[in-house]
């Protein structure tokens, strides 16, 4: 017997297209793809779904989510303005030796971010999947799931050595 | 003998180059893992030219292309009589490679009679032939293997051993795939096109674009093989329309900024919102400046399992 139910969609949009189609969208599609190992969601839980009807979130849903949506905006501003006060203090100080430090930071805060989205991925068993439509669905795995695999596929081995930070040799 | 090396820049690629020269000068054995096509044979060349037997024989096999019941006798040689088709003594490649290095690939595909074989002889360096009543002789090798495999799912399922894996690992290599150093592949379509045509790789730019960021399932060997399919098929500049039709896909079509992301019914509120959450550090932790969103809730009908 199908029963009804009713789901959560977000419907996001990327600030700044230049940062979702460059590296960045690019990085982050590719880690989020590199989670399920498949693109196929019938391999990772049944998801016999079938669409009835789009309207509006219950309200106790939607004062959360719309709190979490303003924060959010609040967030991505204040990105902004932190991004256009680095960029005036990189043409001040654009010496090679700090623009090199610049890389490796956001290469660890990018790992950082990376190692906090599989632990949250991990600890709720969420795993996404990106269709051919470019949309995502986040489906609870059963406990089959091969989180190690995951983790091997999310990280290599010179992300493991830096996550483990230097060594005392 | 041709010099191997590593191309690009990226700082794990960076970090393997130094990775290789520190073990080259010990003789550790070292297992490389990695996908299909990463380049696991370059860095076992790259290891032995730089090690102290570079002046000895590197020999290669690649378990997976011979026949199990002759890889007994490719490793550990016969002697004559010993089967059917062994008319003389024939010396195995444990012994060939005396002083220098051998390379097993695809270790994983080994039986487990050839793996504790192998043990046997890495534990006390003896060669007994096929056929032989007695030692033949001890071989000082040093073994560097290599697999695509998880071989620890493997020791699980009781198709590798694990006293061998640990033999084999001394020193782990694992090998990026290309997708996660794609700042790597304008040098690597420059390097296999230079030894080619022997000029400048120039690519339109959204040629460029989509060899960038193909994901390259095949990594650098799936590369160097388009590259060589590009040199003879196509003229300066490469444009976006002579690439395999995989790559061109990548660009043909736009990336929507707009997408959804949609939840099972079972996820909470919260659990929403945490995941939301994770994945918006994650986009701004990237470089991204951020995620607008909006929320529905969609009506579904969802089949309840079925159970037999």
């Amino acid at each position: 017997m199908p029963s009804l139910l009713a789901r959560i969609v977000a419907r996001v949009t990327a600030l700044l297209p230049e940062d979702w189609v460059g590296r960045a969208g690019r990085q982050f599609r590719g880690t989020v793809a590199n989670v399920a190992g498949t693109e196929k969601l019938g391999e990772l839980a049944a998801e016999g779904v079938r669409r009835l009807a789009v309207g509006a979130v219950s309200r106790e849903h939607s004062e959360a989510l719309k709190n979490y949506a303003d924060e959010e905006e609040a967030r991505a501003a204040a990105e902004l303005t932190r991004r256009t006060l680095n960029a005036r203090q990189r043409q001040e100080d654009a010496r090679a030796d700090q623009e090199q430090i610049r890389t490796r930071i956001l290469r660890t805060e990018e790992l950082m971010g990376r190692l906090r989205l599989f632990d949250e991925l991990r600890l709720r068993d969420a795993v996404p999947v990106w269709d051919s439509h470019g949309n995502m669905t986040i489906v609870r795995v059963q406990s089959g799931f091969d989180w190690d695999a995951a983790r091997d596929r999310l990280f290599t081995q010179t992300d493991m050595r830096l996550l483990a930070g230097p060594s005392d040799e | 003998m041709e010099i191997a090396e590593l191309v690009g820049e990226s700082t794990a690629v960076r970090d393997l180059r130094q990775m290789i020269e520190s073990v080259a000068q010990t003789d550790a054995r070292i297992l490389i893992t990695g996908e299909n096509g990463v380049g696991k044979e370059v860095v076992a060349k790259m290891i032995h030219q730089q090690s102290r037997r570079r002046a000895a024989k590197l020999v290669t096999l690649n378990c997976a292309s011979v026949p199990d019941s002759l890889l007994e006798s490719e490793l550990f040689g016969h002697v004559r009589g010993s089967f059917t088709a062994a008319y003389r003594d024939k010396p195995g490649l444990l012994e060939l490679a005396n002083n220098g290095t051998i390379f097993l690939d695809e270790i994983g595909e080994a039986s487990l009679r050839v793996q504790a074989l192998l043990l046997r002889f890495l534990e006390n360096g003896e060669v007994w032939r096929i056929g032989a009543d007695r030692l033949q002789t001890t071989s000082d090798v040093r073994v560097i293997a290599a697999t695509n495999r998880n071989l620890r799912e493997d020791i699980a399922q009781g198709q590798f051993r694990e006293d061998l894996f640990y033999r084999l690992s001394v020193v782990p290599i694992t090998i990026p795939a290309l997708r996660d150093r794609p700042e790597d592949i304008p040098a690597l379509l420059e390097w296999f096109w230079q030894k080619l045509r022997s000029e400048a790789f120039v690519a339109a730019d959204d040629a460029m674009e989509a060899l960038v960021r193909y994901s390259w399932p095949g990594n650098v060997q799936e590369l160097k093989n388009v590259v060589e399919q590009l040199s003879v098929s196509t003229d300066r500049p490469v444009q976006l329309a002579s690439l395999p039709p995989e790559i061109r896909r990548v660009i043909r079509h736009d990336i929507p900024t707009d997408f959804e992301i949609r939840f099972s019914p079972e996820f909470s509120p919260d659990e929403v919102k945490g995941l939301l959450t994770a994945l918006s550090e994650y986009y701004r932790a990237c470089g991204g400046v951020g995620l607008a969103m909006t929320f529905e809730a969609e009506h579904v009908e969802v089949e309840e399992p079925t159970h037999a």
